[in-house]
């Protein structure tokens, strides 16, 4: 008997969580990262959220009214993830979500929201999948990173054949199938393919196969905890081909984890430091800032510049067309060339970004230096 | 408010199936299973797949159930010949196996999974509401519990009892533990694959993630924690671990360590569980 | 390719057969399966990486490794198993499981969620073996090491006091209690001698792939411990010849079959091994 009213206790307090103090003229929106299980992706993005937060509140507001994210971990599991969104619509009453940001979550949580109405932005979900699911996405899709980076391989490297090493999961995989496509249109053949898992750190099967053939460029498409020890182990089996890697790599961690293996490494970014425009400006300026005051926390300004951009677009749909999901989705429609540290960003009739491009770094002397 | 308050009780109410289900292997015969939640995963891909290619829910959702309870069939064969201690790393690794073939077939869409699943229908209309799908549910949580608590307390039940205390003497008394033993993975696979197919139905997207070992470890905390072999414990425990992660919501960073120090602390000072008695301990303890 | 293929697998084996050792014993003696056993070799790397990084002192760092490690096996023995014998064997198993989140989501707390690389950087030498494949001698000290420590604990084992009282409690601790052997304190050495050789493991591991994290220890867990059983688990030979056994196996699947698959053949040749022969390849009594 005593066991069952513990019980009932419990659910005495799920029910009584959702009440919130929130006062009435705060603007909620939520938040779903991957802030316990993959922080070292969830935290800038959590930063790059914060900095717009403090700069729209520091300017007033959302018109008068102070904006307020609600932060939920996905746990990297799409299970967690929906349970988060259920959350934030039912018990915090958003009407928009930025999140998750992995594409697993992220298409979980598709078939739920338009259901609902809430407008949801993934900010990093790079599947194909999510196109057209109703979500909006804040990062380049992987056609477009593919598109640009082997022409760059055929026209800059003079590739004339590729070896791709991948992360068996949906990122790594669907780079693997997307740039294949890519290689295979700029008549640059795939020689070998093989896969890792995450989590893995020996790679030197998968290697030992892939140096028994010829190519001068190996594409290694994956997390950087993974890419990273993947290069380094290649340079010292003897693989001196010309290394390429995805968005996964585009941090500092990896430069450090890879060590001298990573000089001349090729690489796709959603965003560049030098992009000079004041409000970019402003937010390195902020973004550095933490991270010197946080010498121990991930320093990936990607992730957080591609946030800062979501966040303060939906703030801006809500100043201009209110707090609703058609308002907020009839402004990120209709937006043109806003100005984000990203690039000038519109989305297109499937939600995905539109920006002009996505730009190419190289490692040169242990740093990422613009490539071309 | 209410949307959210349902889908946990969802939530409750699938799991405990699970739950229930595997104290069938574990609780009433005896034997550690630690890759549930592939059996799991197998009905929700059966189940999912079937209805994408046009078949009916309750077709889907029995033929779910009986595929899966044939690969039970395939796991328990191996599972025969090693003895506990193994077979729990013998059935952690067949996890480990399904979990990779979800992620490299592409009839289960790889490591994206399965997009599109449609919904639960019943008499030709599908079920949109939250409170219709509980209803569902918890309806098959009443069957299964029926079932369960008739299975404990029929030749079938009490064969596992014996078997659990002592196989080889259960040999002895002339009981085909090779038999029974098989039975339980069936049955319990069964029931694991009808949740799948519930889950799928519901989420209207899987992928290999939510079906792999941390899954299988939850399922056998929430038998463990809840009381080996006890019916009123699994759901007990299914409960404690579905509300526990949203209880916790403030404690975000912290959960895993609360969750990890929640089972040490519990088998220290309450092995048998929430509902086990300590008899059942005790009746276990052979080795050393 | 096979036969670097081989090399390949006999590095990774070595330090899989480490750990398995670990498990062996501890499973052997108490009879419980130390789920958190990937954990007590996470600790040791950090303990190591930590110590170097603070202080650029190799010998002082691999010594702060171990000790780390023995320490968790410590506490870990003294909270999550010994209250836990005698009874049913889910029940300390469960009580792991708990004691492997924890401790692997305070690591991820503590030293926050990102990989460290090693603080030294070994340039790597390398030797031809056959004129068919490559080693360096980071791969030669790694087998060496383990090997080295293999032969030390067989030799403690089976010639020492200590060694011969563990072995006694192994076969019957209630024998071995009635002529005076210490029980618990047999336990305790055999968790601490498990910890350290998981602790070098680690940290032979955190130079190798110049990667710690607080991850980093549930994989290669779950593999020694197949590894233990493949190879006759309470088997001091079994654990060495199983490591390497599922480290190669591991090597040449990836490499011939499917590489999508790798982690899965070590579990694949487990359960082959245990088809064929129950006890695995070593195993004897029980």
């Amino acid at each position: 008997m005593k066991k069952i009213l513990l019980v009932c206790a419990l659910c005495m307090c799920v029910l009584g969580m959702g009440i919130s103090e929130a006062k009435a003229e705060d603007i909620k929106i939520g938040a779903i990262l991957r802030l316990s299980i993959g922080a070292s992706d969830g935290i800038p993005a959590k930063r790059g959220i914060e900095i717009a937060v403090k700069e729209i509140n520091a300017a007033g507001g959302i018109n008068g009214n102070p904006l307020v994210v609600i932060f939920e971990d996905s746990k990297d599991s799409p299970q967690a993830s929906v349970s988060a969104f259920q959350k934030l619509t039912s018990m915090d009453k958003v009407q928009v979500v930025i999140g998750p940001m992995m594409s697993g979550e992220a298409l979980a949580v598709a078939p739920i929201a338009p259901r609902d109405g809430i407008v949801v932005i993934t900010p990093t979900a790079t599947s194909p999948k999510v196109s057209g699911s109703g979500l909006y996405r804040g990062c380049t899709r992987i056609d477009k990173q593919a598109e640009v980076l082997t022409k760059y391989a055929k026209d800059v490297l003079k590739t004339t054949k590729v070896a791709i090493l991948y992360s068996n999961e949906p990122y790594g995989k669907g780079c693997n199938e997307v740039f294949t496509k890519f290689f295979g249109d700029v008549g640059i053949p795939v020689v070998i393919a093989e896969s890792f898992m995450v989590g893995d750190r020996d790679f030197s099967a998968q290697l030992t196969k892939i140096k028994q053939n010829e190519f001068d460029l190996i594409f290694i498409p994956g997390y950087l905890q993974e890419t990273a020890p993947a290069i380094s182990q290649a340079r010292k089996i003897g693989i001196n081909a010309v290394s390429m890697g995805v968005y996964g790599d585009m941090a500092p961690k990896y430069i450090e984890l890879a060590g001298k293996a990573s000089e001349g490494h090729v690489n796709g970014s959603e965003y560049n430091e030098a992009y000079d425009t004041p409000t970019n400006k402003k937010f390195k300026t902020e973004y550095y800032k933490i991270i010197k005051a946080n010498p121990t926390e991930t320093n990936n300004i990607m992730f957080a510049a591609i946030t800062y951009d979501m966040t303060k677009m939906v703030a801006k749909a809500i100043a201009e067309k209110g707090y609703t999901p058609e308002g907020i989705k009839g402004y990120l429609d209709t937006v043109k060339d806003f100005d984000g540290v990203t690039g000038k960003l519109s989305f297109d009739k499937n939600g995905d970004v539109v920006k002009q491009g996505v730009y190419l770094f190289k490692v040169k002397n242990g740093k990422y230096v613009k490539a071309q | 408010m209410s949307i959210y308050i349902l889908h946990v009780l969802i939530m409750v109410s699938l799991y405990a199936i699970l739950a229930l289900s595997l104290n069938i292997i574990v609780g009433f015969a005896g034997l550690v299973s630690l890759g549930h939640a592939a059996f799991f995963g197998i009905g929700a891909y059966i189940s999912g797949l079937l209805m994408i290619k046009g078949l009916g829910f309750v077709s889907a959702f029995f033929l779910a159930g009986i595929l899966t309870s044939v690969l039970g069939l395939c796991l328990a064969l191996p599972a025969l010949r090693v003895k506990d201690d193994y077979l729990a790393i013998v059935t952690l690794g067949f996890g480990i196996i399904i979990t990779l073939v979800f992620m490299n077939l592409d009839i289960t869409g790889g490591p994206d999974g399965l997009v599109g699943i449609p919904p639960v229908t019943l008499w030709g209309k599908p079920v949109y509401s939250k409170w219709a799908f509980l209803g569902l549910t918890t309806a098959i949580l009443f069957v299964m519990i029926l079932s369960a608590y008739t299975l404990k307390q029929s030749k079938i039940g009490r064969a596992w009892a014996a078997i659990r205390d002592n196989d080889v003497v259960a040999m002895f008394m002339g009981i085909n533990t090779s038999y029974y033993k098989v039975l339980a993975f069936i049955t319990s696979s069964f029931w694991a694959g009808l949740a799948g197919s519930l889950y799928a139905h519901y989420t209207a997207y899987i992928n290999p993630q939510t079906f792999g070992m941390h899954t299988s470890i939850m399922i056998l905390s929430m038998v463990v924690l809840g009381g080996i072999g006890s019916i009123t414990g699994s759901i007990l425990g299914a409960t404690l671990l579905v509300l526990l992660p949203e209880i916790l919501r403030p404690l975000a960073d912290y959960q895993d360590i609360f969750y990890g120090a929640l089972l040490v602390f519990m088998m220290v000072f309450r092995p048998q569980g929430i509902m086990g008695r300590v008899k059942i301990t005790e009746m276990f303890g052979r080795k050393k | 390719m096979l036969i670097q293929q081989l090399v390949n697998g006999l590095v990774v084996g070595s330090v899989y057969a480490l750990v398995a050792l670990g498990y062996t014993m501890i499973y052997g003696i108490l009879g419980i399966i130390n789920f958190a056993q990937g954990e007590i070799y996470m600790y040791g790397a950090f303990g190591a990486v930590l110590t170097l990084a603070a202080t650029g002192e190799l010998g002082l760092a691999v010594m702060a490794g171990v000790g780390t490690a023995c320490l968790v096996g410590f506490l870990l023995e003294r909270i999550a198993f010994r209250p836990l014998r005698g009874m049913h064997p889910l029940i300390p198993l469960i009580s792991a499981i708990g004691a492997s989140i924890l401790l692997s989501s305070l690591a991820r707390l503590l030293f926050g969620p990102d990989d460290r690389s090693f603080p030294i950087e070994f340039n790597p030498v390398s030797y031809t073996i056959f004129g068919a494949a490559e080693i360096t001698g980071l791969q030669l000290i790694i087998i060496g090491v383990s090997f080295g420590l293999m032969v030390i604990l067989s030799i403690f084992v089976n010639m020492t006091k200590h060694g011969k009282a563990i072995m006694a409690v192994a076969m019957d601790s209630d024998a071995a209690r009635l002529s005076g052997i210490n029980v618990n304190n047999a336990y305790v050495i055999t968790f601490l001698l498990g910890s350290a050789l998981s602790g070098v493991a680690g940290i032979l591991m955190a130079v190798y792939y110049n990667a710690t994290s607080f991850s980093m220890g549930l994989l290669p867990g779950l593999k020694a411990f197949s590894a233990a059983i493949l190879g006759g688990v309470g088997s001091i030979p079994g654990a060495i010849v199983g490591g390497l056994v599922l480290g190669i196996a591991e090597n040449l699947g990836a490499a011939y079959i499917s590489s999508s698959f790798k982690d899965a053949f070590a579990f694949i040749a487990l359960v082959l091994v245990l088809i064929i022969r129950p006890r695995g390849i070593m195993g004897s009594r029980k």
